[in-house]
């Protein structure tokens, strides 16, 4: 792990737009891993994924001194991010108009380690499990990985997906309604605290 | 000690040391404590397994990240930036100077310098942390790779890279500093000390930022600095721009920050005497350190061969003070240099003319 010499996110954002090299490189550091597992949701081309990650730090580290005041890095650079992967699969290939928004397709992987599973019937019923999240549309599984996986509030989710707030807050409700009509409801109880107190990352 | 035996599923859900083991292991291992502990009560077993179950379900199972991968990125977007920044230097936002390089040398720079990145491993640009434990009030001198000085004040803590190779030249001062910045229009000069940056292109002044203290302040002696706060920043004001004889105090509480001027004599007192120009005619090499050492407050002593019979003409002006001894040791001989012992400066030498 490099030094990361900015110790808060403010300080760092601060020596970034007034054109600091070392913010740059700790920004990368600390968000090519969250940008990158989130890329890997809306494509399935790692190249792609890579070339519009360091697109988006050009493009920021070019505009930096006009960039907005940004209060959490973390969903800004996802927003970023969530575009240019948007634009380059617009370019490479023409897609029907409901699905031009960043993609087509958005996936949730539970695939689960078989070494962590001890017998046929445990295996059986997490992979039920996982088929009911993946069941749920692709805006729907979108919303539910921001939130528990890269921990955003309904605000910061409604930037990333270039949504309203409420359509946010609406979607999400939907999504976990929908969850709670598949799932039996002792599971997605313990599921719904899971996600709500355990950071993934 | 946890009371396991009135373990809820959530409890479970939450313990760190419960996820690890599932994670890790899980029933599969006989010999492990989770183990041990459930094999004897077969409620708690129950529950631990439904809790092992979600957890494993609701894992996102991601390819890991290399570090090569980080890095490639990385590189990539410093080499592009840096290759930008050459080909098109940007016309001056908040700019102190306008850059004005001719095409011809821009082309040739942009060459050099691809040449140059790519032999550089970026990400690992080599640190050195030097901190003044002085008691005696004495400055440590610090030598930068570019040719400026530093002169750390006891207490103070200074971490800079043993090579600048970016777009800028970046330090971290906790403590107070008294810089003489070699001018480099090209390539500002960025002092980060916690909420603070104070950024120049080549000039000399004094920072003074303890972590603990209420107040920041810095004082400008040649050249023009520019500082900025992130409160300063948050507010969308612009940074505040100082010049010669002018100080500026930071009010860390209310992040206001107040400019001023103050006389050089004043200055003098709590920075070191570096403007004023020296004119020395025939001195001898120990006068003329002598008077290095009483503006700069730091010591010297000469290694090898006395100086006593070595004289020299020169003018100094605001150059730092390690350009002055290179000036210096150039002239005495071939075989004259200077380094750095604890917070001296050594002059080795053969003597004059060798």
């Amino acid at each position: 792990m490099a030094h990361r010499p900015f110790t808060d996110e403010k300080s760092l954002w601060h020596a970034f737009q007034l054109g600091s090299e070392l913010a740059l490189t700790q920004l990368m550091d600390q968000f090519i891993g969250p940008m990158t597992y989130y890329g890997r949701k809306l494509s399935h081309n790692d190249d792609l994924i890579q070339d519009c990650i360091q697109e988006t730090f050009i493009d920021i580290w070019q505009y930096r001194a006009n960039l907005r005041v940004v209060q959490e890095i973390r969903p800004y650079l996802l927003t970023c991010l969530r575009r240019k992967i948007g634009q380059a699969i617009l370019k490479e290939k023409f897609l029907p108009l409901e699905e031009m928004d960043a993609g087509a397709h958005f996936e949730l992987d539970f695939n689960v380690e078989q070494s962590l599973v001890r017998d046929e019937e445990e295996a059986q019923r997490i992979f039920e499990l996982n088929r009911y999240i993946n069941g749920l549309s692709r805006k729907r599984k979108e919303i539910i990985y921001l939130k528990y996986y890269q921990n955003l509030s309904n605000q910061e989710i409604a930037l990333v997906m270039g949504i309203q707030y409420q359509t946010a807050s609406n979607l999400l409700h939907e999504a976990l309604n929908s969850l709670r009509e598949l799932i039996p409801s002792k599971s997605i109880l313990s599921l719904l605290f899971l996600w709500t107190t355990v950071l993934h990352q | 000690m946890k009371d396991y035996n009135s373990y809820q599923l959530q409890d479970y859900l939450v313990d760190p040391d419960f996820q690890h083991w599932v994670l890790v292991n899980g029933f599969s291992d006989p010999t492990s404590e989770w183990y041990r502990r459930l094999e004897l009560n077969h409620t708690q077993a129950q529950i631990a397994k439904e809790a092992q179950e979600l957890i494993i379900a609701s894992r996102i199972c991601e390819r890991p990240i290399s570090s090569e991968y980080t890095q490639s990125i990385i590189r990539n977007t410093l080499e592009t930036i840096r290759s930008q920044e050459n080909q098109a230097p940007e016309r001056s936002r908040n700019w102190l100077l306008p850059f004005s390089v001719a095409a011809s040398v821009a082309v040739l720079i942009i060459g050099t310098w691809f040449i140059y990145f790519s032999d550089q491993n970026l990400q690992s640009d080599q640190f050195t942390t030097i901190k003044n434990t002085e008691t005696t009030g004495a400055y440590q001198p610090i030598a930068l790779s570019d040719g400026s000085t530093v002169l750390l004040y006891p207490g103070s803590t200074l971490r800079f890279p043993t090579e600048f190779n970016g777009t800028q030249r970046e330090v971290f001062l906790e403590g107070k500093a008294f810089f003489e910045i070699a001018k480099n229009a090209r390539r500002p000069f960025l002092v980060h000390s916690q909420e603070m940056v104070t950024r120049v292109l080549g000039t000399s002044f004094l920072v003074d930022a303890f972590e603990d203290r209420d107040n920041f302040e810095v004082v400008v002696k040649s050249g023009k600095v520019s500082i900025s706060t992130k409160a300063a920043y948050e507010k969308m004001a612009s940074e505040v721009a100082l010049e010669p004889n002018q100080r500026l105090v930071l009010q860390r509480k209310e992040q206001m920050m107040v400019r001023s001027v103050i006389a050089t004599p004043q200055i003098d007192k709590i920075s070191p005497n570096n403007i004023q120009p020296l004119i020395f005619t025939d001195t001898t090499i120990d006068n003329i350190l002598t008077t290095l050492s009483g503006r700069y407050n730091v010591q010297f002593s000469v290694e090898g061969s006395s100086l006593a019979d070595c004289s020299l003409t020169t003018t100094f002006g605001d150059e730092p003070l390690f350009e002055k001894l290179k000036i210096i040791c150039q002239a005495i001989g071939p075989s004259t240099h200077y380094k750095i012992e604890g917070n001296k400066i050594i002059i080795s030498t053969k003597g004059c003319n060798n």
